[in-house]
Parts: structure tokens; sequence; C-alpha cells
């Protein structure tokens, strides 16, 4: 028997986070930029003395605006001309950076010479003119089509082929699992396959959109997100979850959502949305996450330090975290009935402040009161509420971030991979491989008010999407060109519901897991879908590109008794009493969504030839199915 | 077993497909294989090192173990007494007997002083955990020892899991000495129980039938990676590939503790700890580098006292001590290091609930094996616990020592790209690899005192 089926660790644990450079892979003959190719030479080497800790002589070489901006001294640099520019003096001349090592290399001082003759350029993304951008919602067929113009324009000029079109079945599979999370059934994949309707791939769309496995498979994704794993495991929330699958299926705006999240007070059955809370009821924590997963903005580092490579100060963070300082949760009712309550006190008219602890590295003990992480300023009101100041500013239609990560993350989950990467550092330093295709998605986003189910019809109606994942020769190397969207791996709540609908059961029998004879567990601790999530669970952030499952999960897999006993399905084929080759063919389309190829027939055939019980040479078939790398896989 | 072209895979899938190699690719017995490598270890008269971990997450008592206090007042000394040991001048808790018996192989350290972490058990256990590859510009977090001991020993190729973990508390939150990180998936830690061994190894159908379905899903793979080449199929053949692998390994064998005499498996302890000192042993045989040996339940907030004395010491000394004899008899501990911790010790005072707290500022530790210099204490704590007063040793400084008894430089620098040590790569890997990270920070100081003949 299997015990402890929820252990995090049992498993090799995973290797490599997939850094997906926003530079591509791609040469391409282009002048320098600061960004590409002045900032890495300078970060090195002179941002500890000019950057987010220190700025001598008032110079600040973070960016090229900065740098054009200059110091005491007057401008760093004069554009094409090297001579001229400050910079390049000191460090000709081996002036700088200072002491006795630390000269740049013969190398490194090409590159900012080249850059200064070029222009001086930065690769800072400039917004399309907003007077060429639409100025109201416009149809997923035109939105389409203008992903498919951007994409294919820089592929052309790239000279990276695009791969041929997706069949029907490729489609199928993938538009089911990325929408509602689960493959098609035997029958749902057989319909579609059997439609020649002109339209019936943005019929599907719509379908899928429209059922409520749409809200379900999104609230897992985002329960997942907003409530991290603690020691290894996560303590559900049914309730938010439930809450979150709701507001997805009635499509609420994303921004009436997230102002929900970090406002809501309560408990958990009154007012879901504070589940947010509760899963990190502490202000720096809400803070941290709120602006990586809402703002695509990583503070980290700021915690503790100003951070001298990066653009966020110490007092951002605890500036941003301040905001949530009047909000707290306590225990109410007794017993049974005892559930957790979040409440925000009432400061009419003052801005809440946070003392930076002692867990901190600098500016320890000083107070910083509630600030933005733009120009503006938070005005106190009657309201008293500071998550409200912060809510209403960060789902701002002119909230420059807001909207922009938002579609950058909704892109990666259909491409595996979003124009800007890692999905929660959408710093200046890191650029995004589609600037004019990701600002016209956030544009269109925002005057579609935040319209998340617009927002994948528009990207699931796109040639780009409908494209085969096939890799060919000629754009094996593209990395974040779109030629193809990525394979990606399912993830495990994919995985269990994706089995329990090829088995046709409602849910799989898993052992439960060890708990110690006094530990009360909630009601969700023993369902099966969790005791399975848990067990390929293990941290936070899993890309999902990247496969990380270890031996002890496939072997899990292999040998347990349901995946090996058939199920309902086989039970239901070997009643009906078909021809081997229609039960091939329905175990096929129950797993894989598509019909046997010749040569898998012939596999097929030959593993049943010979053999009396049908029934077993069926579970056969099964197993090696379910088994296979087809069926984990989302391409 | 046909592979597609490993060209068309990128450094990082490459990376994974190596968890193929984890397990050898191919499914000739191990035994061979080991018997060929026990041979060459034994005609260059060396073995490959390993590393035990015995771990008492929870935190061990120093006042109740290796830094009794007889002298000091009594909310300070406790219930239990000292006994004199194999070493004269080195006093043990009464309850450790036969761990005093073998005080010669062992060196204590009183002196740990862990301020990094803070006096919070996962917090702490984090200390440990990160002081790896920290020297970076992007520091990397959570890679643990075991990781880092198995990527620089594992041989090519070796058939079981290089870094292991057996752990006593099922259901409860996980325990783990850390990540592989960018070492690499292969040198994850990988879960045992001790009494069954790898759990869902076995089919559930004949070993020949099971046979003919794996044929027949490879072909289907194949065909699948053929067409469509993405790496990240490679990536999931090749795992599936390792676990079939180890199915059928002969390797497992290594988990069959019944050929163990009766009298050593009494020794040990019957129960999950001696249990899994035991097959810690048998693994270092065959030569894993690295067994964690997870030993829970010593936090111990109230009833000290008889919690240490009726489950505890009892249980540990029967493991613990059994096993540095076991390695020894065989010709085993010269290779092998062994350390007895927890991730901080206990407050000096006793609590109103007859406990002791959390304590990180003055703890105890004990090493055994790996040719360090046994026999010895290293540091001294003041008559009160409170403090260290001399040799302060943190966990850096421990680490240090860990790596340099293994003999694995702590200065070793590493591509991040793939975890492979920088000085293997070639020019142009180097380049591709970007700037390497530092193993250890240059100011962890190793404990030279213990390390005589093992640097």
């Amino acid at each position: 028997m299997i015990k402890s089926l929820h252990r995090s660790h049992w498993r090799l644990l995973p290797t490599l986070v997939l850094v997906l450079a926003s530079t591509g892979s791609v040469a391409r003959a282009e002048s320098p930029t600061f960004e590409k190719n002045v900032l890495p030479i300078l970060t090195g080497n002179c941002l500890s003395c000019h950057g987010g800790l220190k700025q001598k002589g008032g110079l600040d070489l973070r960016t090229a605006a900065s740098v054009l901006k200059g110091g005491e001294s007057g401008a760093a640099v004069t554009p094409e001309n090297p001579q001229q520019s400050l910079l390049w003096q000191k460090v000709a001349a081996d002036q700088m950076p200072k002491g006795p090592t630390s000269k740049l290399s013969a190398d490194d001082k090409k590159i900012i010479q080249a850059w200064i003759v070029a222009g001086a350029r930065s690769a800072r993304p400039t917004d399309p003119a907003t007077a060429e951008l639409p100025a109201s919602k416009r149809t997923p067929t035109v939105v389409a089509a203008e992903i498919d113009q951007l994409i294919d324009g820089r592929l052309l000029a790239e000279k990276i082929p695009p791969s041929p079109p997706a069949s029907d079945a490729e489609f199928l599979r993938r538009a089911y699992l990325d929408i509602i999370g689960r493959i098609p059934t035997a029958e749902q994949a057989a319909t579609f396959l059997d439609n020649n309707g002109p339209d019936k791939r943005s019929k599907l769309i719509d379908e899928l959109l429209a059922r409520p496995e749409y809200g379900q498979h999104f609230s897992t994704i985002w329960h997942n997100l907003l409530v991290p794993l603690q020691d290894g495991k996560r303590v559900l929330r049914p309730p938010f979850r439930a809450w979150l699958a709701r507001s997805f299926n009635e499509n609420n705006s994303w921004e009436r959502m997230v102002f929900d999240l970090l406002t809501a007070e309560g408990d958990e059955d009154t007012a879901p949305p504070v589940g947010y809370f509760l899963a990190q009821p502490a202000a720096d924590k809400q803070s941290f996450t709120t602006a990586r997963l809402f703002l695509g903005i990583h503070l980290e580092c700021a915690e503790c330090h100003n951070h001298p490579l990066k653009l966020w100060k110490q007092t951002d963070y605890w500036g941003m975290a301040a905001f949530f300082t009047a909000t707290s949760s306590r225990m109410t009712g007794k017993g049974k009935d005892q559930k957790a309550t979040v409440t925000e006190a009432v400061r009419s008219k003052q801005l809440p402040a946070i003392t930076i602890p002692k867990t901190a590295l600098t500016a320890v003990g000083s107070k910083v009161p509630a600030s933005f992480l733009d120009a503006r300023t938070p005005m106190p009101d009657e309201q008293g509420k500071g998550r409200h100041l912060l809510a209403a500013w960060l789902t701002a239609a002119d909230n420059p971030w807001f909207a922009r990560a938002s579609v950058n993350r909704l892109w990666a989950h259909f491409f595996g991979t979003g124009f800007v990467n890692p999905l929660d550092d959408l710093d200046a330093q890191n650029l995004p491989s589609h600037p004019e295709l990701l600002a016209r998605l956030t544009h269109e986003f925002r005057v579609s008010g935040h319209d998340l189910k617009h927002l994948i019809r528009c990207i699931c109606t796109s040639k780009t999407y409908q494209r085969s994942s096939r890799i060919l020769v000629k754009n094996q190397d593209d990395n974040g060109c779109f030629s193809r969207p990525l394979v990606k791996v399912l993830t495990p709540e994919m995985l269990y519901d994706s089995l329990t609908v090829a088995l046709e059961v409602p849910e799989l029998t898993l052992p439960k897991p060890f708990v110690a004879r006094n530990d009360r567990v909630p009601d969700w601790f023993y369902e099966p879908r969790n005791i399975f999530a848990n067990y390929f669970t293990y941290r936070d952030g899993a890309v999902s590109t990247d496969f990380d499952q270890g031996i002890p999960q496939l072997l899990r897999l292999m040998n347990m008794e349901q995946f090996n006993n058939g199920g309902k399905i086989v039970e239901r084929l070997a009643n009906a009493r078909d021809e081997p080759d229609k039960v091939v063919e329905s175990l096929f389309l129950a797993t894989l969504s598509r019909r046997p190829q010749a040569e898998e027939g012939r596999l097929m055939a030959e593993l049943l030839k010979g053999r009396d019980d049908r029934q077993q040479a069926y579970r056969d078939i099964l197993w090696i199915l379910l088994n296979s790398s087809a069926f984990s896989l989302n391409r | 077993m046909t592979r597609t072209n490993p060209t068309l895979l990128s450094r990082r899938d490459l990376v994974k497909v190596t968890v193929a190699g984890l397990f050898g690719m191919s499914h000739s017995g191990w035994l061979e294989g080991l018997a060929t490598r026990a041979e060459e270890a034994r005609a260059q008269g060396k073995r490959p090192k390993s590393c035990i971990l015995v771990f008492s997450f929870g935190g061990v008592s120093q006042l109740e173990t290796l830094d009794m206090k007889p002298d000091g007042p009594e909310q300070v000394r406790g219930e239990f007494k000292p006994i004199a040991t194999g070493v004269s001048g080195i006093q043990v808790c009464e309850h450790m007997p036969k761990l005093a018996q073998q005080m010669r192989e062992l060196a204590v350290i009183r002196s740990m002083y862990t301020f990094d972490g803070g006096p919070v058990h996962d917090a702490a256990q984090k200390g440990m955990v990160d002081c790896f590859f920290q020297g970076a510009r992007k520091p990397r977090k959570g890679i643990g020892v075991g990781a880092v001991v198995s990527s620089a020993l594992a041989p090519p190729n070796f058939g079981l899991p290089t870094n292991v973990l057996m752990d006593n508390l099922p259901g409860r939150p996980p325990v783990e000495q850390g990540e592989a990180g960018f070492l690499g998936a292969q040198h994850g830690q990988f879960h045992v129980d001790p009494f069954k061994g790898i759990e869902c190894l076995k089919p559930l159908t004949e070993m020949s039938h099971f046979d003919r379905r794996d044929q027949v899903l490879r072909r289907l793979d194949q065909l699948l990676a053929e067409e469509h080449r993405a790496p990240v199929i490679d990536a999931r053949r090749s795992v599936y590939e390792g676990a079939v692998t180890l199915m059928h390994s002969k390797k497992s064998e290594v988990f069959n503790l019944d050929s163990e005499p009766a009298a050593l498996r009494d020794a040990y302890g019957r129960h999950h700890f001696g249990t899994s000192c035991l097959l810690a042993r048998r693994l270092v045989e065959v030569g894993v580098p690295f067994i964690e040996v997870s030993h829970n339940n010593w936090d111990h907030h109230g009833k000290i006292f008889p919690e240490l004395k009726g489950h505890m010491l009892p249980q540990l000394d029967s493991g613990l001590p059994t096993l540095i004899r076991d390695l020894k008899d065989r010709g085993l501990l010269d290779t092998t290091l062994v350390v007895w911790m927890g991730e901080m010790g206990r407050t000096p005072q006793i609590n109103k609930g007859a406990g002791r707290d959390h304590f990180s500022q003055a703890w105890s530790i004990a090493l055994a094996g790996a040719g360090l210099k046994t026999g010895q204490v290293i540091g001294r704590t003041s008559a009160d616990a409170m403090r260290v007063e001399d040799r302060p040793v943190s966990f850096k400084d421990l680490m240090a020592t860990i790596l340099l008894a293994l003999g694995i430089d702590p200065a070793s620098e590493y591509s991040v790209r793939d975890g492979r040590p920088y000085k293997e790569l070639d020019e142009k890997r180097q380049m591709a690899a970007g700037l390497p990270v530092r193993l250890l920070d240059a100011d962890a100081k190793p404990i030279q005192e213990l390390l005589g003949r093992a640097s």
C-alpha cells in the first residue's frame, strides 16, 4: 500500500528555471541599445556607486534616460559623439571605475563607444501613439488578425518560418486543456473531428468559455497563485476557490475581481475574496504578492535594502505594504462555527504608515507612509481605508502596469511563454519580445473593460495560436518569436481531471494520506484531487513548459491499481462487444483525443492478436495510452 | 532504447535528460557494475566517499546530550547525569551509554553558533540550506548539502538515487535539506521508506506482461518524438525510462534487509530510525554518496526529561552508535562521514512546562568518520550555557568542514546554466554559461583542527 501520498519530497526535485531570454536567440543586425548591450556592462562595474544605493556625483546609470540626464557634471553622454561624452572620457582613460583593478575590458569599452556613436539608443518600448489606437473594443477576429500581422511581420524579418496550422485534433485537445483544463471525452472528440462546419473552431472556443469548467480551471490556477504553498503544502480555501470560479464564469471584469480581492472584509463564507488576505495575513506579504501577480513588479530585494541594480527602493516596498497595515484577521464564533474574519480599521483622512521591522538590513525602525509605485500620491479620504486607495490606483485604467501584466500572463497561459519573462518581473530592464503587440493587446484589454473571455477569444482565434507546436528545422531555435506554441506539461490538477475523463470515473481512488492521531483535518484534505495534486506539487512558480516530475511520480502512475484496472471505460467498451479496431479507436479518442495513426493501429492490433481475454488486452492498451508522453503533455 | 538525436536538445534539456542517466540506460544488472567499481576502488586502495546525515529535526537539547552542565544551577543542569566516555575527560549524557563507548570515533562540536535563520525550526533549517552559492550576484536559495555532495561525488550512470532521504514522520510538513536547483533534478532528495524501499516499484502484472506494455509504449513515444521533436517530450521519456530501469534494477536488492543478521538488526533497533540507519549503511556499501536519516520529534517545549529518557535517546543510542561501529567493522568508516545534528539547540533555562525552548546561539553536534581527527571536543560554552566562549562554528563553517572531509573544494565554481563545475567547461561553454558561482563564500572557515588526515 502507498502511504502518505501527499509528501512533497517524494520526488526528484526539479532542476532549472527556464529562462526565456527576452533578447531571443536570433541574431539581428541592429544598432546597440542601452538595455541589451550597455546596461549589462554598467551593472557589473558602475552601479554600485551610480545606481540604487549610491548616486555619486548625482549620477544614476540605471536607465538610458538618467544617463542622458547625467549628474552634477552635466549629461554623461552626448549621442553620436563619444569624445564629448563624459562617460566615455572617464571610461576610456581608465579613470572609471575607480580602484586599481576594476577597469573595463577593451571589448566592453568598444561596446559603450559603439552605442554612443550609434545614437545612444534605448530599447525601451515606446507605446503606440494613442491616436492610432481604437477607442473601443473590437471583434476577436479583428484583434486576432492584428496579432497574426505583428507576429508574422516579426517572423518574416527574422527569417523564421512558422510551423504549419494545427490539425483539428491538435487544436481540439489544446483548446480543451488551455480553456477548461481537461481533455475532451471520446464522444466530444469524435463529434468535433467529424464536424465539417467552416467555423467549428470559433464555435468550440465559445462553447468551452461557456462551460462551468472554464471558471473552475482558472480558479484552480489563480487559487494556487493567490494561496501560496506553506511548508510545501497548500491550505485549500474552498469558498475562495468557488468565488473565483463563479467570477470567472460570470466573466466579471478582472479589475472588479482584483478590487474585491484587495478590499474584501468579513468571513470567508459571506465575503469569500477575503481568502486572499487570509492566505498571507501580513502587510508585507500582501504587498509583495499583489505587486508580483497584478502588476508584474518584483519587489523582493527592496524588502531589506535598496538594490544597487534595480529601480525599486526600500521605501517603495514598504510604502506599498503600508496600505495593508490597518487590516487584520481574528477568529470569531466558537467550536465548529469558528471562522476567521478580516476587518480593516477606519483611519479617516489619514494616510497609513508602516515601520520597517528589524528583519530588514537597512533603515530599520524608520516610518514609511503609504505610497504608490508611480509618481501619484495617495489622497486619504473620509472612508479611511488604505486598501481602497491602493485598489483604486492599481486597477485604474491609467495604471501603467495592471493591464499589461495581466495580458502578458494570459498570453503565456496559451503559448507557454510571455512577451516578457518571468511573468512577475516586467521591469524596465526586462524588455518584451513584441513591444507593439503587447501594447496593443493591453489597450484592447483596457477598452474592453478588462474582459478576460474577450481576450481569450482574441488569442485563441489567431492563426498564431492555431499553429501546430511541431518543431521545424528552421524554427527550432526560435525562442520568443512565437513561430509555434510551446508544448506544455499538464498541471497536476489538469492531469487528475483528464484522467477521470479518460477512465470515465467521477474521481480517482487514492490512498488517504497519513495524519497523526490527534490532528484534525478539514474535509478537503482527503479529496482525491487534492491528494493527487499534493503528490505532484512541491513548489510554486513551476514553469508550464518544464517537465519536472520525477521517477517516484511516474512509478505511482504506472503501478497504481486504478491505472491498471481499466476504469469504467474498459468495462463499457468490453460490454458493448464492438470490433477490436473500433475499441482501439475509442480508447485513442478517450485519451489522446484523436484516432490512431496507421502505425499505432498496427501496434495495437499486434498487441490484441491471439488474446482471449479481450478485457485484459484493452486494459493494456489503456495503460499504455495513459502512461504515454502524449497523454501528460499539452501540445 | 532508441533516442532522438541529442543535438536537438538545448543544454537545459540535456540536464533533464540526464535524469535518465541517473538510472543508466541499460537493464544490465547493477551487481556486475558495482563489483567492477568496488574492485577498481580496491585496486586503487581507495573508496569513494559518502556522507550520512543523521538529522534530529526539532532541536536537540545540548544539555541533555553532548554538553552537560552538571555544576550549573538547577534550572540549567536538568535531571540527567553525565557519564564518562571512551575518551578520558569527555563526558556525555547517561542515557547515551553506547554512544559514549564510541567516543574515540566521534568529534563533538560544542560551539555551534547559528545566528542566521534564527531559532525557529524552518528558518533555522533555511539557514542551513542557504549556505551554498551565496556569493554570486544572484544568490541561489535553498540548495541543500545533499544535492551539493551528490552532484560532486555521484558516479555517472549509477543506477540508484544518489541523494536519499529516510524520514520517520510521514504526514508532517516536509523536512528536507533543500532542493537541487540548477545542480539538476537527479541530485534532489529521493524519499525512501526503509521498511519498503521505493514505493510502487513493482508492476501490478507479471514482469513479462509489464515489459510487453512497456515496449509498445516506448514505440508510441518514439513515434511522437520523431514527429514532433519537442525537447519536453524527450525529457518526459527519459524520466519514464529511468522509472522502468529502476523497476528492473537488481540494485533494488539493497532495500531488502532480510539478509542482515537478526542480532545486528536488533542492535540497530527495529524501529524506523534504527532500520533507516541500517539501510543507510547498505546504501553506503553500494556507493550512494549522500543519505539523510531524519529522526524527528526533538521539539520538547514540555516534559523534556521523560520524553528524552523514554523514547528519543534510547532510539538514538541504538541506531547511531551501531551505525558507526558497523561502518568501522566493515572498513567503511574512513570513507564515510557521519554527521549527527539538529537545526538548532535548546534554551539553557528550563521553562515552566519542564521543557526547553529554541536556542541557536550555543549548541552541540557530533561528527564521525571520513578520516577526521576524532576523540576530541571542539569549542566551549560558558558555565551558564548561554554563550560560546571558544571557536564559534556557523552553518557555513560546518558545511565547509563537511565538504573538505568529503574531498570537495568549497571554493569550487559552478556553472549556473547546467550545474557543472566551471573548470570542466571549455572556453566556449564558459562563455555560454556566463559567470560562475562559488560553492561556498570565502568567509566560511572550515574546522581545521578536525581535518588533519582528511583534507
